[in-house]
């Protein structure tokens, strides 16, 4: 009595086809990843907000370097334009010190320089405020490092408007 | 009785597949690596002249400062060019009492006696990008960033505080 052959299923499984199915899901995460980060490198923002800042304690190099009006900003973390200096401009640093008598006052550093500047940021408002280039949030006293094409400063945020 | 061996098929049509898959996967790769580096690649490169300070070096150490030696990047160990040109000042100390002058105080200064600040100008080799920023290895050339200086027997970290715009070649 011969014995029947059992049918081969149509899904037959082997470990390269396996194989060939991770590699697949792998190229298509892989293609996913890439087009996620590099969609905030490309994507613009049409809300800007008008953000004054200062810049404490940096030499008259630089404080000349960066005082240069319309000059793009970068975010420090990433190769973004982030705005656009509108304003800006430099005095000598004053400290909080006690005198002789030890009241506080107001005295004048040698060399350092303070930067008052004005400028105009590119990103989204939110319902907790600006947010520049869609990540950072400006938030005034605080700090964030950029950077134009000549001096790298960390300023900080004393005013936020639309 | 004829079993019919189950074994693993490996024929031409899955090694095609394969090589075109794999041939995907390095082309996603490179143009990602790519990608992350649109913004530094260079159109330009030559040799531009930076200064850094290096605050507070002994005085004893002022020797190793000459001009031709070679200067590293102390994280990465990448040539960042030579000395140049090296100045030395008194590093001055800052007090905390306020003294009086005509226009009212100022933060009352001194000079240490043996420790000095150092400005060692480098000659390296740079690109600029297209926004017109130059970088030596991965540094930003601009005033303010930081410079993990070396030099043989020495460390710090430094400052930039001037550059000169790039000699194109």
């Amino acid at each position: 009595m011969p014995i029947s052959e059992k049918k081969r299923s149509g899904a037959h499984f082997n470990l390269f086809d396996v194989i060939l199915i991770l590699v697949i899901i792998a190229c298509i995460t892989g293609i996913a990843l890439h087009a996620y980060f590099t969609k905030d490198l490309t994507e613009t923002y049409s809300e800007t907000a008008n953000i004054s800042f200062v810049v404490s304690g940096v030499s008259e190099k630089t404080a000349d370097a960066f005082c240069v009006v319309g000059a793009s900003l970068y975010a420090q973390d990433s190769d973004r334009i982030i705005g656009t200096l509108l304003e800006s401009s430099y005095a000598p640093l004053f400290l909080d010190l006690e005198n002789a008598e030890g009241l506080l006052v107001k005295a004048k550093h040698p060399d350092k320089k303070e930067i008052t500047a004005n400028a105009s940021f590119t990103g989204t408002w939110t319902d907790d405020g600006f947010l520049i280039g869609g990540t950072t949030l400006a938030i005034v006293g605080k700090e964030m490092k950029i950077y134009t094409e000549n001096a790298v400063c960390t300023i900080v945020f004393t005013s936020v408007s639309k | 009785m004829n079993l019919e061996k189950k074994k693993t098929r490996f024929n031409f049509i899955d090694v095609v597949i394969i090589l075109i898959i794999l041939a995907i996967i390095g082309a996603a790769a490179y143009l990602i690596v790519t990608d992350m580096q649109t913004n530094k690649t260079s159109r330009l490169t030559g040799n531009m002249d930076f200064t850094v300070r290096i605050s507070s070096v002994d005085e004893e150490a002022l020797a190793l400062f000459e001009r031709g030696v070679i200067v590293k990047d102390s994280v990465t160990g990448a040539v960042i060019g030579e000395i140049f040109g090296v100045n030395a000042q008194k590093s001055r100390y800052y007090g905390n009492i306020a003294a009086k002058d005509d226009d009212g105080y100022v933060v009352p200064v001194s000079e240490y006696e043996d420790k000095y600040d150092v400005y060692v100008i480098i000659r390296g080799n740079a690109e600029k990008d297209l926004r017109g920023i130059h970088y030596i290895n991965d540094t930003k050339i601009l005033i303010g960033s930081t410079v993990y200086f070396k030099i043989p027997s020495f460390t710090s970290i430094s400052y930039i505080t001037d550059f000169t715009p790039m000699i194109t070649e």
